[in-house]
């Protein structure tokens, strides 16, 4: 390789690792520390049906599902596919209504699954700072935080 | 039982009935509201359900908490949730910031409390809103709607 052809090279690949940066820059920007995102490998369909098969791989239920996409076109906006699945089982609802009913309106779980510039994305709130923030539920939260997280790595693989 | 110590005993029940927070109006905490309804539960149901159309909502979707409760063995009183959503609400959300899609739909529970009361609660949208760029005023507007639903379904 001559020494132009080197350069070339670095210069490609630093502007392959910038860019990356600035790709990760922009998705930690989004991200809040109550957050939880990843980036799906597939494409949004497929992200869809992959979070449903993970929710229902953790022995939970999936409630509905908001097309966000399709509600929005009732009113002639043109909105990026975009979807919210609700989910959870009663084994979870028993021990908040049992723990401290309170923390009803926090259930069910949600994920978001959205289509952005860089391919399909799974965002959700973390249930440690929702259901998890009230008096004897802390534990249900952190545990659920993992079980969230594990549905969502679902589409990482 | 005597006429004094009976009045004795009626002032005592009157003043643990209106110190009793159970059966009050209440904000549960900073983002949580309840509200007892002073209607058997299908009643408040259907009323909440009519108002909820009338302030032209969507129901997309109501699970029903008392059958999924007996899927795991506990016996529990009417309690169910409404998933409500207008699309022409979405608009401002989208516009504004698209993350907040995460917070939709909105959500009402509404539960038995006993033969004669109902009560309803849901999360103040402008709570869950407000950490989304430019839909903090949006969120006060989803509060008073809501307010209103369920202000309906009291009457």
């Amino acid at each position: 390789m001559t020494t132009a052809g080197s350069r070339m090279l670095v210069g490609v690949l630093v502007g392959c690792f910038v860019g990356a940066v600035s790709v990760a820059a922009q998705q930690q920007g989004m991200m809040r520390p109550d957050r939880g995102m990843v980036m799906s490998k597939y494409g949004y369909d497929e992200t869809v049906s992959r979070v449903k098969q993970a929710i229902e791989g953790q022995q939970m239920m999936v409630l509905f599902t908001a097309d966000h996409q399709q509600m929005l076109s009732m009113v002639q906006v043109k909105a990026p596919p975009m979807s919210t699945i609700e989910f959870f089982h009663p084994r979870y609802g028993k021990r908040i209504f049992e723990g401290n009913r309170e923390a009803s309106p926090e259930i069910p779980l949600r994920i978001l699954v959205m289509e952005g510039d860089k391919g399909a994305m799974v965002t959700w709130v973390k249930p440690s700072t929702t259901i998890g923030k009230y008096k004897g539920l802390e534990s249900l939260g952190t545990e659920l935080d993992s079980t969230l997280q594990q549905i969502a790595t679902s589409v990482t693989k | 039982m005597n006429a004094k110590r009976f009045r004795w005993l009626a002032a005592g029940l009157a003043v643990v009935a209106i110190s009793s927070p159970a059966w009050a109006d209440q904000k549960v905490s900073q983002t949580i509201i309840e509200k007892v309804i002073d209607q058997p539960y299908p009643q408040a149901v259907a009323k909440i359900e009519a108002a909820i159309k009338g302030a032209r909502f969507m129901i997309i979707g109501e699970p029903n908490y008392q059958q999924m409760q007996r899927m795991v063995g506990r016996e529990r009183r009417g309690a169910k949730a409404y998933f409500i959503f207008r699309p022409d609400l979405g608009t401002p959300v989208f516009d504004n910031d698209f993350n907040a899609a995460m917070e939709i739909p909105l959500k009402i529970l509404i539960y038995e409390a006993d033969a004669k009361k109902t009560i309803v609660r849901y999360k103040l949208p402008s709570s869950a809103l407000a950490d989304y760029n430019g839909l903090s005023a949006f969120g006060k507007d989803l509060d008073k709607m809501l307010d209103n639903i369920v202000g309906a379904a009291s009457k």
